[in-house]
């Protein structure tokens, strides 16, 4: 197995950086055969996600209302695509319209009604790393409506080099976005992709071992 | 004196349905990215091809469709002809088809021909890396089962690098993982359309010209219909985010004075 992934994991950094007929060929071949083990993976979820229904029935727990309700969603869609289709207008079609959309949304649009909630009881001026955080969302809030551009606007005295909004907090969330955001993500990005390049160098060489148990 | 948890469910109620239903709209004005990404996109010629990635769910549909619809709309009047897909999520294939087909009907388009609608395949990043070897082993029908092979663009399209452009309207990370296997690997120029909640992780590769220009929550779409001199649901849904933001101020602002009065005490 190591041999294995020792050659396959020199072959495919080889085959990035070189352009070799045989080594793109065979690249081709791979991409194919994940495509075909990614099914089998959706088997392996369906399986799992309705062992895991069927062993929290078996156990009674207390809310067992929803591994019900998920085995029956689950098998009505099924079945219903199994004998009527799934293509546009058919009956799986209007299952996924006139339930699961409107459903997603509406449990997506309620977390609107606990940011409101928890902006009054948990965003707390409490020390200076909370104060700047505060700040910066707030300027954030602002700019990303039109009221930021109605005090740019109402603010804006022509100077020199042209017109200048002395209130544009449109301009300031773009800075606190594309400056502070932008570095502290960019540091992140380099550790974690500096971790997966050793990680996967570990795996090719052999040191890292765990995925064989 | 405590805000009862009710009395603020109902006045954000109240601050979000009465100006959609009373399609109140304000003056948005664009900003950068934004209009980067018009002007990616007003530099595709006539009978050039845009592939067009969904990648959310129908939960963020609100913040997205009206990027899509805009979009759609913006290559249409352009003559650019699209492929649109929902490779990196399978739950957004028959919403996506509704809009491009709504978008078409407005610019009279023609399917298959103008644009196709190539829906969800398995594989995810997989089927990205084989776009670029060869499109149709991934993809070899459209979403309504149409072969590929009898239509223009087998004859055009050979590979995803064959896209002038690619533009993905995504709620998550998928924008990452098509700039690093269809970006940076083929080459196609790309730039993305997000949730607002999702916008600050992709100004990294704004800012370093991997990404052309993009939309952010429904404030970009808002601003992409400014430009395009639209009305949609992106500037008419600006209001009631208008009177939300403008309650959250005032809810942190309400609960810092209750909270410094109480410890003054």
């Amino acid at each position: 197995m190591l041999i294995i992934v020792l050659i396959g994991g020199i072959l495919m950094i080889a085959q990035y950086f070189l352009n070799i007929p045989f080594l793109n060929s065979l690249y081709k071949k791979i991409l194919d055969w994940s495509i075909v083990i990614s099914i089998f993976a959706l088997v392996i979820a369906i399986r799992s996600l309705l062992a895991r229904q069927f062993k929290a029935i078996r156990e009674r727990t207390e809310h067992i209302v929803l591994p019900l309700t998920t085995i029956v969603s689950f098998s009505a869609v099924v079945i219903i695509g199994l004998i009527w289709g799934v293509g546009e207008g058919g009956f799986v079609d209007t299952v996924y319209k006139k339930f699961l959309v409107p459903m997603q949304a509406a449990i997506f649009s309620l977390l609107a009604f606990y940011i409101a909630s928890a902006s009054y009881r948990a965003f707390r001026a409490k020390n200076f790393s909370s104060i700047v955080l505060l700040a910066a969302a707030s300027i954030v809030i602002i700019g990303r409506i039109p009221l930021g551009d109605a005090l740019a606007d109402m603010t804006t005295v022509t100077l020199k080099s042209g017109p200048f909004a002395l209130i544009d907090f449109p301009r300031w969330a773009e800075w606190i976005l594309n400056v502070p955001n932008v570095g502290i993500k960019r540091a992140f990005a380099f550790g974690i992709t500096i971790g997966i390049v050793f990680t996967s160098l570990k795996v090719i060489f052999g040191i890292e071992r765990g995925y064989l148990k | 004196m405590k805000i009862k948890r009710q009395y603020i469910y109902a006045v954000l109620f109240i601050s979000v349905v009465i100006p959609l239903a009373t399609g109140l709209t304000f003056k948005v004005r664009p900003g950068p990215p934004v209009k980067k990404f018009y002007s990616a996109v007003n530099g595709l010629n006539e009978g050039d091809y845009a592939a067009v990635t969904l990648s959310y769910d129908p939960s963020t549909k609100a913040e997205l469709n009206p990027m899509v619809i805009a979009l759609c709309g913006h290559l249409f009047s352009r003559d650019v002809k699209i492929i649109m897909m929902n490779p990196l999520n399978n739950s957004i294939g028959n919403l996506g088809y509704e809009l491009i087909t709504r978008a078409a009907s407005l610019y009279g388009k023609k399917e298959n021909d103008d644009y196709y609608f190539l829906g969800y395949v398995p594989g995810e990043k997989s089927a990205l890396q084989n776009m670029g070897e060869d499109f149709y082993s991934v993809y070899s029908k459209t979403f309504m089962k149409a072969e590929l092979k009898d239509l223009p663009l087998y004859r055009d399209i050979k590979t995803i690098a064959d896209a002038k452009m690619l533009i993905d309207i995504s709620d998550g990370n998928s924008t990452v993982d098509l700039l690093t296997y269809v970006n940076t690997k083929y080459g196609v120029p790309m730039a993305a359309g997000t949730t607002a909640i999702m916008a600050g992780e992709y100004y990294t590769y704004l800012n370093s010209g991997q990404l052309l220009g993009m939309l952010g929550g429904l404030r970009g779409a808002a601003e992409y219909e400014t430009m395009l001199g639209v009305n949609g649901k992106g500037r008419r849904g600006m209001a009631a985010q208008t009177f939300a933001h403008i309650l959250v101020l005032l809810l942190v602002l309400a609960g810092n004075i209750e909270y410094f009065s109480g410890r003054r005490k």
